[in-house]
């Protein structure tokens, strides 16, 4: 078996360095005989015609509509085809249309966020909510309980001796609902007969709910902390929002939140019966933590087990279901990354 | 010494009839410039003047045969051409008083007028190729009309006007050149600047001459009628030498001529010998008391005019508003070939033309592939004189047309300076706006390729900044196709476009990266901006097709150093305004701007100048990348070195970050 002949792209003018493959005439595989026309590449100038100049069988190594320098090898003739490399079919390229995709879909993991990732063996996964990842995003998820293979971690309780809200106890670093399997059941519904059920169903989630919604300003907190809110100074939220209408115990906010008009907090998820009984979403309940300084914005939505991490904002409308970093921007539904705040507490650059 | 000087005999109604007219418009001219002078003593009139005693029969014979289309050119010594043309008294007085009331409100003054199809400029030579193009708007036009082009004897000492004659010759344009032979230019005799023939110039491109005196004016005049009916008969250029002597000097207290040879000629000057013969005929006195009463209203009325107002200014910019793109993708030359065929096709006025671009050789980067073909006539191979391809531009856009002229290599747009800076920069603003000069002018410019020191230069930084002209630069993240479109709605500026001989090749291109998104701001030639998604460490700004390699570094410095580039690629080079910086350098604080021409007062430092001057509420770390200052080298080593290239900004971005 003979070494293969090259087929390499000829200069046909001065000025250009590439040019684009645009057509083959020949099969991987196909027998060409010489003066076969093989392939056309376009110039700035016209398209021309490139020709096998000896016989045997093609292996192409630029596909069509790829672009390639002038002096590239193009193919491979052989003299026999079992030393054709057919490739496998291609997929479907992605960015190919230029359309204003905007990047959508695409993600950058930096060489040194990539290495910490590969060393710490995280699960890619947990930063796709991320366009570009950077070691300081890694280092972020570590804090916040992210472990080897794992794409979520299971949620511990926020100490309820501390007004201000920890980063680091607890993570429901959650992915969508319907991929959530933990079920936290509330401690308080464990155990109790349906008496006190009935009663404290009438009283703190009918009636002081009820009240919040007529109360004057400075009394809606006092109501939300006789509901169970377990919340921090500073609090402000409006008398519109809806936190949580079973289980308020669940909601911890830290000092200086505000929890804007129309906003609703949630802790639960009661499925239709057929999706449950199926397991396609179950019934669950997740606390939700609002840290120190963060802001819901007017008509926005925080799912259950969600952090909403220290300083974050969370743009109007934004339907949040996984947490939200410290000192970050998210908006939409679902709530992605849109900025991200410097942080006082590191040096900058 | 030429014959006798002729003097018509008054006393005969039927020779003051045949004579009347252009008498009239001698003596008018005659008065007007003495009274200019006179006006000038007194301290009346800004600058000088350069006044046409002696020579004032010029005018009236071209005027006497001109039809309504006709265009004239005039230069520095224009009063006479002028007056002749249009009898404008009071708008000349008015305009040399730099007067709202003067027919260019005082802008152009005494050496740049317009009227109708009337133009005057004040550099020797350069007015020819703006007639010879005028010309070819003419023989487009298929009318009879006839462009005139006065020039005198120190303009054969001026390179282009042989340009422009042999283009006239060789496209058989229908272009009259009337050469006022004074025998000097401005102090210096003909005798001792001029070699060889007057006549020969022309005849050796195949244009006729004829030639008479202003001594003998019934000559002048009967001849000067065969020379413009053979341009219109013919529509081929052709000279008429007319042989004359100035009175005055050249402008004031500049003549340093024998005062007995200007004796001698005031001795024989027509209108002094008529004026010493008929001083009592009753057509001489009535006609000398109605030029002055003209002229004292003339003045009166412009010394009650208030002067012009300053003209406007541009708006400074708006705060962008940045929107997500969209373009098909395409090879960027094969985007600027289509928008020319678009154009081509959609706007018959539409000319194109340049050195090499017909079929089959279509451009030197194949940019009018093939459109000869498609629009015989309007895309025209020109010869090597880039002075008179911008200035055949210059005279088609004056006359409606939308001329787009391509220069082989950016390199040789100097050859064409005084055509941009001097004609297409200042027609529209010199003559108080009443013309416009729709004139594109397409140019690669750019290194990489071991083209050597003169073909790979990009010089935009000396075509910037001349007002009234706009600057535009291809890059791969706009598409040329939209950029041409644009231009076609936008006002109809001269404007420069700057391609790029590595970019011709590439593909412009809407889809970012992954982790950016690519706007554009709302300007009629817009920015593109690359954003990060996510809070940017630094902005880098970046002219031209420099772009590729500059996105090649904003990808590397995101995978290798964590960096996040917010990148900025400006269209619009001239007239610029840093203010859409503001929001990115807020963030960032760090500036990178990158050209590959030469750093020094280049277009980089503008963009720094800007910055500073947006008084940011905090400092601002810059750094410039541009070209090494020496001459580009051929060997392809020595020129990456010599250029810019994704290293060089790379490291600048690194520098500005680090610490």
């Amino acid at each position: 078996m003979a070494e293969p002949a090259s087929v390499l792209v000829p200069r046909e003018n001065v000025n250009d360095d590439i040019v684009t493959l645009v057509r083959w005439h020949a099969a991987p595989g196909e027998r060409v005989r010489a003066g076969q026309l093989l392939f056309e590449i376009e110039t700035a100038k016209t398209v021309y015609t490139i020709e096998a100049e000896v016989e045997g069988y093609v292996e192409i190594v630029c596909p069509a509509g790829e672009e390639i320098a002038v002096g590239e090898l193009a193919a491979r003739i052989h003299d026999t085809p079992f030393a054709v490399v057919v490739p496998p079919p291609a997929a479907p390229a992605v960015g190919a249309s230029s359309a204003a995709s905007g990047g959508n879909g695409a993600q950058v993991i930096t060489k040194k966020a990539r290495a910490l990732i590969d060393e710490k063996g995280l699960d890619v996964a947990l930063f796709k909510h991320l366009a570009i990842v950077r070691e300081s995003d890694v280092q972020q998820a570590l804090e916040h309980g992210a472990k080897a293979g794992v794409g979520s971690t299971q949620a511990g309780h926020p100490s309820n001796a501390s007004n201000t809200v920890p980063s680091a106890t607890s993570g429901a670093a959650g992915g969508r609902i319907g991929a959530l399997k933990d079920v936290f059941v509330s401690s308080r519904e464990r155990g109790t007969n349906p008496f006190t059920l009935a009663l404290n169903y009438l009283f703190r989630n009918y009636l002081l709910g009820l009240l919040v919604r007529i109360a004057p300003r400075g009394v809606i907190l006092v109501l939300h902390r006789m509901r169970g809110v377990k919340m921090g100074s500073g609090v402000f939220i409006d008398p519109t929002a809806i936190v949580e209408t079973a289980y308020p115990e669940n909601i911890t906010i830290g000092n200086d939140v505000r929890i804007a008009a129309g906003s609703v907090i949630m802790t639960h998820l009661k499925a239709p019966h057929h999706l449950r009984e199926t397991g396609l979403i179950p019934n669950l309940v997740k606390e939700v933590v609002l840290e120190d300084s963060c802001f819901i914005g007017i008509n926005a939505v925080v799912m259950p087990g969600v952090r909403v991490g220290k300083a974050s904002v969370v743009i109007s409308g934004s339907v949040v279901f996984s947490d939200v970093p410290p000192y970050t921007m998210v908006q939409g539904n679902p709530a992605r990354v849109i900025k991200r705040f410097p942080r006082p507490d590191r040096a900058q650059g | 010494m030429s014959p006798e000087t002729f003097v018509p005999d008054l006393d005969d109604a039927r020779v003051l009839a045949a004579h009347e007219r252009v008498l009239r418009q001698a003596l008018t001219i005659r008065y007007t410039e003495l009274r200019l002078l006179h006006l000038f003593s007194e301290g009346k009139l800004f600058g000088t003047v350069h006044t046409c005693i002696g020579q004032e029969f010029t005018g009236p014979a071209i005027a006497a045969y001109l039809e309504e289309g006709d265009t004239w050119f005039s230069n520095h010594r224009c009063h006479g051409h002028f007056l002749a043309y249009c009898d404008e008294v009071d708008g000349l007085i008015a305009e040399v008083m730099g007067r709202d009331s003067g027919v260019c409100g005082g802008l152009g003054g005494s050496q740049h007028l317009q009227h109708k199809r009337f133009f005057s400029n004040g550099v020797q030579g350069g007015i020819a190729p703006v007639a010879t193009g005028l010309g070819l708007a003419h023989q487009l036009d298929k009318h009879d009309a006839i462009s005139v082009v006065c020039i005198g004897d120190g303009t054969l000492g001026e390179g282009v006007l042989y340009e422009s004659l042999n283009i006239a010759s060789r496209w058989d344009l229908p272009l009259l050149i009337v050469l006022e032979d004074n025998g000097y230019a401005q102090s210096t005799a003909r005798t001792q600047t001029l070699a060889g023939d007057v006549e020969a110039r022309f005849q050796a491109f195949g244009i006729g001459t004829s030639r008479s005196a202003t001594w003998q004016w019934d000559e002048l005049v009967t001849g000067m009628g065969a020379s413009v009916a053979r341009v219109r008969t013919s529509g081929r250029p052709h000279c008429h030498v007319v042989q004359t002597y100035r009175l005055r000097a050249h402008s004031k207290g500049d003549d340093d001529r024998a005062p007995a040879e200007i004796a001698a000629y005031e001795e024989r000057d027509p209108l002094n010998l008529l004026l010493a013969r008929y001083a009592d005929h009753a057509w001489v006195r009535t006609t000398l008391a109605q030029i002055d009463e003209r002229l004292a209203q003339a003045v009166k009325r412009a010394d009650a005019a208030p002067y012009g107002a300053m003209p406007a200014l541009p708006p400074r910019a708006a705060a962008p508003v940045w929107s997500k793109v969209a373009f098909e993708k395409q090879r960027v030359v094969t985007s600027v070939r289509d928008a020319l065929e678009r154009a081509l096709a959609e706007d018959p006025r539409t000319i194109v033309f340049g050195e090499d671009v017909e079929s089959p050789y279509g451009g030197a980067f194949k940019a009018t592939a093939e459109l000869s073909a498609r629009f015989p006539g309007r895309v025209r191979n020109a010869p090597i004189s880039e002075a008179a391809i911008i200035g055949v531009g210059n005279g088609l856009a004056l006359a409606g047309y939308r001329p787009y002229a391509e220069i082989m290599f950016g390199d040789f747009l100097s050859l064409a300076t005084d055509q941009w800076i001097n004609h297409a920069a200042k027609f529209a603003g010199m003559y108080r706006h009443q013309v416009t000069v729709p004139l594109t002018v397409r140019t690669p410019m750019g290194g990489h390729r071991g083209y050597g020191p003169t073909h790979s230069q990009s010089l935009e930084r000396l075509f910037v900044g001349a007002p009234g002209t706009r600057v535009l630069a291809l890059h791969h993240r706009m598409s040329p196709a939209a950029l041409y479109a644009a231009l076609r709605k936008a006002e109809p500026l001269p404007t420069l476009v700057v391609e790029n001989k590595l970019l011709y090749a590439c593909q412009a291109d809407a889809a970012p990266p992954p982790g950016f998104q690519l706007l554009q701001d709302s300007a009629g030639f817009p920015t593109s901006r690359l954003q990060p998604e996510g809070p940017a460490d630094v902005t880098l700004v970046v002219i031209g097709g420099l772009s590729v390699e500059a996105e090649r570094a904003v990808l590397h410095v995101l995978e290798e150093d964590e960096l996040l580039v917010d990148l900025f690629l400006p269209t619009q080079l001239y007239p610029f305004d840093a203010t859409f910086l503001a929001e990115s350098l807020m963030q960032t604080r760090r500036l990178v701007v990158a050209e590959e021409g030469q750093g020094f007062a280049g277009l980089g430092s503008e963009i720094l100048a800007q910055v500073a001057e947006l008084a940011l509420p905090h400092a601002v770390r810059v750094a410039r990348v541009s070209a090494a200052p020496v001459p580009i080298p051929s060997a392809r080593p020595l020129e990456a070195q010599a250029l810019p290239t994704a290293e060089s900004i790379i490291q600048k971005i690194r520098e500005v970050t680090r610490g």
